[in-house]
């Protein structure tokens, strides 16, 4: 049955290429050719879904391409299948979105992106995966424009394919950086996150393919590089550098999407938090791995899944919703769009659906994972020494920390972007998107919302198999017909009796409120603390006494007390960390300004390669 | 026939704290006013103007939509479901396997994110200013709740309530100080979170006073997680009868009683938290958080 399925996949994957091939030579029929790479796509997901839940031996197939000695090998296990469906999901929503809107030149990247993808995926070493992965990011760099963003993007493809390839031929020592500087950079890791917001902004449906499809692409390598079977139980320490790397990225990003200008920056910024809480789950799962404790690494690893899971298809889905505001409304800049719940209201519902996903709201996905990663912190080993334990609560506030930026992000994107009155007379008379378009993102939505209310049936069914592959042990996921457990005797998570709670008591109100508002809707201008009517010549009201796009979220840093209240005020002061933002901050603009010119991307990689190898041939020496 | 008991008491309880919460809401304003030495307003007056408001015919700005009709509700929702969740007379309710800390904790932030959804749709300053403010807290109040209930879960090995309540009856919950660090942390976040009343500037009728009802039971909530924590006594023991259960209502009545006079005569002392003070006191409660959960870590590898 898997070889079956196997054959099937690779046809597909190989049929994307060629379709995106066609679609160069006969742009004249484009629309269609999107058309049948979606369906495709669609019949691929489904045959790995079906492979998923299926156990079994592995099946494999040579192709007749890749290097002479060592043609490229593709295998099939359930691990494998689960984000070859991810991707294969999130393209086929991709490519609906952009065949059902006006397919532009460079829309051919898609399928082949998408290909590329699936190669890493199922490519069965280090050759294959870093080599889809690349082509992969190529592709999506091809489809931007040329400018210094998109050789960034390059660069970063390449480098994450080449530290694959490398990480597969070295000790198994050097993994752990070779992972985090590949694959973590292509996942947007904190210190190295600053590519992803301008790779976002490249005006194409193919932002959607880099969040929804790429970042899970390339936190499956590093899932494979640090749990591979053939490595040695990997050694203690190496929990703590993923722990902090992640926690750090996820309050990078949540901070970054309260303060974000534009809605595409503020989407890269929730992708980098969601990233962030990912890496925390692979970091306490290889500390629980090396602790021996195999139900805790079953949770962080179930926490990961999900985690990425919700990215895939909630990433997916707010990337073709901002692309859908950015077609209908004419800009992206948060300061110029406002009221689209109006004229877009299923694109707002999408936008919601998919934000409430990410975020930890009960019983959202993003929610239960969180569950997850705090019980499976709760359930590690403590350590006998201080500063372990500091770190540990540390990573407990962090975590609490990143879910309330999240909400406030959510809070700042949909309610300046979609709530309020308009703030520009464009953003007045946006326009929804083609009716198929429409039904692809409610089709997300409902998937992502369904996956947050019955996250025990969705761990059963398809995280079984993959948890079964990472921990070679015959354990079962944290879960239940009815929400997650933590394996001890606790209850648990309930996610779906609390959800239809939550549903039934939301319309047993609506029909009290029914029942007594009996009279017809009376409206008139906003009460606004007693303030007069906006005269005839303001149709959208006064726009200063409504919120700025940028100006919603406070400024933590007088929050927080790290700087006072008077300080703030007054002309900056010269503290060592500003002194040390400034220098780095200068130290990168320098970096990009001078050094990565879209010609000098080859001779980077060749470099970073080169400080790679010296970096194995070190530590295989030690 | 456990569970139709369980059910039952379920029942009792969501129709106490349904009928309680504007009471004790009014009850500690009646306590405040006459220690301030004013006549104040009967305890019942928060349910007189509940029916005031239901009577009203709502009034909508001209660009509301129909999340202005809907998310009062969702709020009350949220709000109302982690009432139910939180014991307040009797342990082993039928509804005790879903009352895990972190859901009841995320309720009420669910709950308030809907309310702020409705104050951002109509785009008046007032009510945006207050959205902001809203989200701004919450940023400085969850690392406290995530660290108190890791400090739970680490001391108990589990973050239900009801199973929490149990082992704090058996004086299982060891360290006390770190349990009793945890509770503070939490009270003062319950003591500082603010009033949502400017969020609901742009509300009218029935949805105003569906979204002042959930404030009311959000203070609720509050009340029974931390008497339930702190002072379990009392309360009726699961699949016991009703006899067990009056005995429970009784110490529970004495229980809110004694406190809410107690945080009334605390803000007539004291007085209302300035907003300026709020995120000091948020810092503080952290800083309390972190040490219960540092001491809760550290007689765990003791033990």
């Amino acid at each position: 049955m898997n070889a079956l399925l196997l054959t099937l996949l690779t046809a597909a994957l190989a049929a994307l290429p060629a379709l995106g091939a066609l679609a160069v030579v006969w742009p004249r029929q484009a629309r269609r050719i999107l058309w049948t790479a979606a369906a495709v796509a669609i019949i691929g997901a489904a045959a790995a879904l079906v492979s998923v839940t299926l156990a079994g031996t592995p099946a494999e197939i040579t192709l007749p391409i890749g290097l002479p000695a060592s043609p490229f090998r593709l295998t099939l296990d359930p691990l494998a299948a689960f984000f070859l469906a991810l991707t294969l999901g999130a393209g086929t929503a991709t490519l609906a979105c952009s065949a059902a809107t006006e397919p532009s030149s460079n829309t051919f990247a898609i399928p082949v992106c998408l290909g590329f993808l699936g190669l890493a995926v199922l490519g069965a070493e280090g050759l294959a995966q870093g080599a889809g992965l690349a082509a992969a990011g190529i592709a999506i760099w091809a489809a931007g424009p040329a400018d210094r963003d998109g050789a960034v993007t390059f660069c970063v493809a390449l480098l994450a394919g080449a530290a694959v390839i490398v990480a597969a031929a070295a000790p198994p020592q050097a993994r752990l950086w070779a992972a985090l500087i590949g694959p973590g950079m292509l996942a947007g890791l904190a210190p190295l996150h600053r590519w992803m917001a301008p790779a976002h902004r490249a005006s194409t449906h193919a932002a959607a393919l880099l969040s929804g499809a790429a970042v899970p692409t390339a936190l499956y390598l590093m899932l494979r590089l640090l749990f591979d079977a053939g490595a040695a139980v990997p050694p203690a320490w190496w929990g703590w550098p993923l722990s902090l790397f992640g926690v750090f990225s996820a309050l990078a990003g949540g901070l970054d999407a309260t303060r974000a200008a534009d809605l595409d920056t503020a989407l890269a910024a929730g992708t980098l938090r969601q990233t962030g809480l990912a890496m925390l789950g692979l970091g306490i799962a290889l500390t629980a791995r090396a602790a021996d404790l195999p139900s805790v690494e079953t949770m962080a690893l179930a926490a990961v899944l999900l985690l990425i899971g919700t990215q895939a298809i909630g990433g997916t889905l707010q990337a073709l919703a901002s692309s859908a505001v950015r077609a209908g409304a004419g800009t992206r800049q948060l300061d110029r769009l406002g009221g689209l719940v109006h004229r877009m209201p299923e694109t707002t519902l999408c936008l919601l659906a998919a934000l409430v996903g990410l975020t930890a709201l009960p019983p959202s996905a993003n929610f239960a994972a969180v569950w997850l990663l705090v019980h499976a912190l709760i359930g590690l080993p403590h350590a006998a020494i201080l500063p372990a334990q500091l770190l540990r609560c540390a990573m407990i506030a962090a975590l609490g920390l990143a879910s309330a930026l999240g909400a406030a992000g959510l809070l700042r994107l949909v309610g300046v972007a979609c709530l309020g009155r308009p703030r520009t007379p464009r953003a007045a008379v946006a326009q929804e998107q083609p009716r198929p378009a429409r039904l692809a993102l409610m089709a997300l939505a409902a998937a992502v919302t369904v996956t947050g209310i019955s996250v025990g049936p969705v761990l059963i069914l398809f995280a079984s198999q993959p948890l079964h592959v990472i921990t070679e042990a015959a354990v079962r996921p944290p879960a239940s017909w009815v929400g997650l457990a933590s394996g001890t005797d606790s209850p648990g998570y309930a996610s779906l009796p609390i959800a239809c709670l939550l549903l039934s008591t939301v319309g047993i109100v609506l029909w009290l409120r029914r029942l007594i508002v009996r009279s017809s809707l009376v409206s008139g201008p906003a009460w606004q603390d007693g303030f007069a009517a906006p005269p005839a010549w303001l149709p959208f009201g006064d726009p200063a006494t409504q919120a700025a796009g940028a100006g919603f979220a406070p400024d933590f840093a007088r929050l927080f007390g790290i700087v006072s209240a008077s300080a703030a005020t007054s002309p900056r002061p010269r503290l060592p960390w500003t002194e040390a933002a400034l220098w780095s901050r200068w130290g990168a603009a320098f970096a990009t300004r001078r050094l990565v010119r879209p010609g000098s991307a080859p001779a980077i990689v060749l470099i970073l390669l080169a400080v790679l190898l010296v970096l194995c041939s070190w530590t295989k020496a030690a | 026939m456990t569970f139709v008991v369980a059910m039952l008491a379920q029942s009792i309880h969501i129709a106490l704290v349904m009928a309680a919460a504007p009471l004790v809401c009014g009850l500690q304003r009646w306590i405040e006013a006459r220690l301030a030495g004013r006549a104040g307003p009967v305890p019942w007056q928060p349910w007189s103007d509940l029916r005031r408001l239901i009577r009203k015919q709502p009034a909508f700005a001209e660009n509301a939509t129909l999340l202005s009709r809907t998310a009062p509700a969702a709020c009350f929702a949220a709000t109302a479901l982690a009432a139910a969740l939180v014991p307040s007379f009797a342990r082993g309710m039928a509804f005790a396997p879903l009352a895990d800390l972190l859901p009841v904790l995320g309720l009420l932030l669910a709950g308030r994110v809907a309310l702020s959804l409705v104050a951002l749709e109509t785009g008046t300053a007032p009510a945006g200013l207050a959205a902001s403010r809203t989200a701004a807290l919450a940023c400085l109040a969850e690392p406290t709740l995530y660290l108190a209930i890791f400090a739970f879960g680490v001391l108990a090995g589990t973050t239900n309530l009801d199973q929490l309540i149990s082992m704090q009856l058996q004086a299982m919950l060891q360290p006390l100080s770190a349990a009793i660090l945890a509770l503070a942390s939490l009270a003062l976040v319950a003591l500082v979170s603010p009033d949502p009343a400017a969020l609901t500037a742009e509300l009218s009728g029935a949805d105003l006073a569906l979204a002042a009802f959930a404030g009311a039971l959000h203070q609720l909530v509050w009340l029974n997680l931390l008497v339930g924590l702190a002072l379990p006594f009392g309360m009726a023991e699961p699949g016991s009868g009703p006899v067990a259960w009056i005995a429970g209502l009784l110490a529970w009545s004495t229980k809110v009683l004694v406190t809410t006079a107690g945080i009334a005569a605390l803000r007539g002392a004291a007085g209302a938290i300035s907003p300026a003070l709020r995120p000091r006191a948020l810092g503080i409660a952290a800083a309390l958080g972190m040490l219960g959960a540092l001491l809760a870590l550290a007689s765990a590898v003791a033990a």
